[in-house]
């Protein structure tokens, strides 16, 4: 019999997780989204210093530019690299400043039902029964309804405005959220732990909040990504039915929907360049999204 | 005819290999096995039991590989065979039967259609003949009434009799060998037996060489003629049964063998098991005079610490708007017993037999149907006072079955026990409240170390540890432990409850102790209830529960215990 090592019960597996999961967050397709998105958040952020010009500024921005071709040079001299829309404004200025819009209405919409969906959710999963069941039917209403109808005639009854935009796609996005809490809650709610929990005569809020919570919001940080890009394309069809953010400070929706009138004239670029931009922000953040689930699940250790 | 070399594996090295580590899981293992014989192979988990067995018919999970070695049989080195010819042995000449008969049979097909697709695989006949062979298999195994019950699904039988159609399932391919992993492991203490029966019986019948691996003792002891010990990858012992378990050679098996519990004699505690946990000594007693634990301990003078009257609750099993409709489990029935203060009392029944309904109950983390139940004289149920109430809960703290989902995985362990101080304001600021963690951690036998760790740093006994001592934070008098140890190993198991045991005495505790597992109870407890399907049959002294048992449910079990002592 060969020599035999007695281990002791508490060997310890450390290390290992953080090697595995920069393994993860390598990968190419994990990092071009990520460059991406952090290239497209960079713009939104610095937009007034990245622009070429302003194009919202009124002593800048001149009729006779109107509809340069890309490449052009505009009459203050500098190029406008996507050419000029029909009131002359710098379609790239334009779009990094529409960026920002829409990244503003899109994340603090997603923050806001997040947070929403998050406590009806909790409620739901904790107490089940009734509550559960009220909570849910609600949910489901909500759900029936295509989000976009529910926003035109949320946008209808509020007015115009950014801030009644991102309240409107707050309410439609909310039950989301509160659906994928719940059925975490429901699997943490039925564990141990937290039944050691009320055991020590913790209040139900108290569980909720300091054992519920923690360990239900996992699967919110990759839904939170998804869901921002579909706010973004939401936000961005609202604009371009004109029901949208105002048109002085336009996302890239309205800047689509401005190029419309121009399309069958041979001017594209107006539409075509704010389009290819929100194609890009929304593939960007959902592969990004995607590459999320796959790093923060544990059985996927490739 | 005795084939003498039925099953020989030679040398054999089995190592898993991933980017952190290496793992040797067999290391240089030789084990014979001649035809109409039932070889045990036995140790706790991470011993590489398991692999063993998966290794002989070529279904080690990747990264797993052979490295070296020969698994020869009948004459045939099975090691790098490739899977084709593999196919014409695994089902046909080597049977299995796996732990859960649960999920190793397929939940939408006929127990018939199954049986007859694995005989028309492994034979070449046509359908009746395969299914009187099937109906045959199913009379052989126990089944009554086989021909009605070829047309059933896997839901409609109990564990048992799954398990049973497993059994026949792997003896369709007439096979010489078969493997049995963990074949009782889900199954009641009754089911067990008659599992062990059927399969000792069909080997001598059948001539078939038998594998059981298996972590519990027990069962080796009831079933197996040679047994083989390992731990951790290398075989420690091999030997006849009766000469391996009453005269074990190597210390590993002595101290396994000594962390069983037993059922013929009550011990004080478990002795010369430090071979596994050596490192986890408490190092002092705790004087409750002077320890924190015992501040303000205000004495209560009742003599009955628990009280439980005529207790029901009842669970929906189907729900419907016309209350004629709906179907009720009636999980507890009347039940009525005291507990006295300082006393173990013990709560015995096979799984769905309402005892852990009980624990809930009295812990009120589910609500009671009607009844009463009295902590310290303090009636607990339907009292419009939520203080009085709180107060008295705060009195009972559980300790949980599972302890990896009991401790709340996002929490350091200081955290976790200093919750139920700082929540009750037990210690006056933040320094003191390290000071008593450490201190309870130490009494619980895990080092200060450990309080900036994760729960999922550590092992399942380490984690137990940790729950108690979270459960003695909030100062309980009286503890309730839901099968605490049967997710552990046999030896981390015996050191749980040598360190319940001498909290117990240290501390004055009253426990409530559940348990499916008699020999488990015999040693921890004064009086013992034993359940039924929601009702109580009989309620004695451990003593006489197990000497002079009147309930004819309790004499049945009791005999069904699988001991060590009676070897054959």
């Amino acid at each position: 019999m060969s020599e035999i090592k007695f281990i002791s019960e508490n060997k310890i597996n450390i290390g290992t997780n953080s090697k595995i999961l920069l393994r993860k967050f390598t990968r190419p397709s994990t990092l071009i989204s990520l460059g991406l998105l952090f290239l497209i958040i960079f713009c939104a952020l610095f937009a007034s210093i990245l622009a070429p010009t302003n194009p919202y500024d009124l002593k800048v921005v001149s009729i006779l530019d109107s509809r340069l071709s890309p490449g052009d040079k505009m009459l203050n001299g500098t190029v406008a690299w996507l050419g000029t829309d029909g009131a002359g404004r710098d379609v790239l200025s334009a779009i990094i400043f529409g960026l920002r819009t829409s990244l503003v209405v899109a994340i603090s919409s997603a923050v806001i039902a997040l947070i929403a969906g998050l406590f009806v959710g909790l409620i739901a999963g904790f107490y089940g029964g009734k509550i559960d069941a009220f909570l849910m039917r609600i949910v489901d209403i909500q759900l029936s309804f295509p989000a976009i109808l529910v926003a035109l005639v949320l946008l209808a009854l509020l007015g115009k405005g950014i801030d009644k935009v991102i309240i409107a796609l707050a309410i439609v996005q909310w039950a989301i959220y509160a659906r994928t809490v719940r059925a975490a809650a429901i699997v943490e709610r039925n564990k141990e732990y937290i039944q050691a929990a009320s055991c020590l005569g913790l209040s139900n809020s108290l569980i909720i909040w300091k054992h519920l919570l923690p360990n239900s919001i996992s699967p919110l940080i990759v839904l939170a990504t998804l869901q921002t890009a579909h706010s973004i394309s939401i936000e961005a069809t609202l604009s371009f039915l004109g029901v949208g953010v105002p048109i002085t400070e336009p996302s890239l929706g309205s800047l689509i929907s401005n190029g419309f009138d121009f399309i069958l004239s041979g001017a594209y670029w107006i539409t075509f360049f704010p389009g290819l931009m929100l194609l890009a922000t929304v593939a960007a953040i959902n592969i990004f999204g995607d590459q999320l689930r796959i790093i923060l699940n544990p059985r996927v250790n490739r | 005819m005795v084939i003498k070399n039925l099953l020989e594996i030679d040398d054999l090295n089995i190592r898993f290999m991933s980017d952190q580590e290496t793992v040797n899981a067999v290391r240089d293992v030789s084990i014979t096995l001649s035809s109409g014989e039932v070889l045990g192979i036995v140790g706790e988990s991470g011993a590489g039991k398991s692999t063993i067995g998966n290794a002989i018919v070529n279904l080690l999970d990747a990264p797993g590989e052979i490295v070296k070695g020969k698994v020869i049989f009948e004459g045939q080195n099975l090691v790098g065979m490739d899977d084709k010819a593999m196919r014409t042995i695994r089902g046909k000449k080597i049977g299995m039967i796996f732990q859960d008969p649960q999920t190793s049979l397929n939940p939408i097909m006929t127990i018939g259609n199954q049986l007859i697709e694995t005989i028309r695989f492994t034979k070449d006949i046509d359908d009746v003949s395969a299914y009187n062979e099937a109906t045959e298999l199913l009379e052989s195994v126990g089944i009554d009434n086989p021909k009605l019950r070829m047309k059933s699904y896997p839901h409609q039988f109990s564990g048992g009799m799954r398990q049973r159609v497993v059994i026949a399932l792997s003896l369709a391919g007439n096979p010489d060998l078969i493997i049995a992993d963990e074949p009782t492991t889900a199954l009641d203490v009754s089911v067990q037996s008659q599992i062990l029966e059927l399969i000792k019986s069909l080997c001598k019948k059948r001539r078939l060489g038998v594998i059981i691996i298996t972590h519990d003792i027990g069962v080796i002891a009831n079933i197996a003629d040679r047994v083989t010990v390992m731990y951790n990858g290398s075989i420690v012992e091999t030997g006849l049964v009766r000469q391996v378990l009453l005269s074990p050679k190597h210390d590993y098996t002595k101290s396994l063998i000594a962390a069983v519990p037993r059922s013929d004699i009550k011990l004080k505690r478990f002795q010369s098991i430090d071979f596994i946990e050596g490192n986890t000594h408490r190092n002092k007693r705790i004087n409750l005079d002077n320890h924190w634990l015992g501040e303000k301990l205000n004495q209560k003078k009742s003599a009955k610490a628990i009280s439980v009257i005529d207790l029901n609750k009842e669970f929906i099993l189907k729900n419907s708007i016309l209350f004629k409709n709906r179907i009720y489990l009636k999980a507890v029935n009347n039940v009525s017993f005291d507990i006295n203060k300082g006393e173990s009392f013990g709560i015995v029944g096979e799984s769905g037999s309402g005892k852990s309904t009980i624990a809930r109950l009295i812990a009120g983390l589910i609500k009671v149907d009607t009844g009463s139940i009295k902590i310290f004289d303090q009636e607990v149920v339907n009292n419009k006072n939520r203080g009085e109430v709180i107060n008295s809960q705060r009195d009972v703290q559980m300790i949980f079955q599972d302890p990896y989902s009991s401790l709340n995985p996002r929490m350091k362990v200081q955290d976790i026990i200093a919750e139920p101080i700082k929540f009750y304001k037990t210690a006056s600021d933040d320094n003191m409240i390290i000071e008593i963690v450490s201190d309870l951690l130490n009494h619980v036998g895990m080092s200060k170390a450990d309080l900036l760790k994760y729960p999922n740093q550590f092992s399942g006994g380490q984690r137990q540890r940790i729950s108690i001592a979270r459960a003695l934070a909030s100062r309980p008098k009286i503890l309730i432990c839901d099968e605490p140890t049967s997710s552990l190993d046999v030896s981390v198991q015996a050191h749980i409850l040598n360190l319940l045991k001498d909290l117990q005495d240290e501390l004055g505790l009253t426990m409530l102790f559940i348990s499916h597992d008699l020999p488990v109870i015999r040693q921890m407890c004064d009086r013992v209830a034993v359940m039924r399907k929601g009702n109580i049959c009989e309620i004695n002294t451990t003593e006489n529960i197990f000497n002079k048992p009147k309930h004819s449910y309790t004499k049945e079990l009791i005999s069904l215990i699988p001991k060590i002592e009676s070897v054959n």
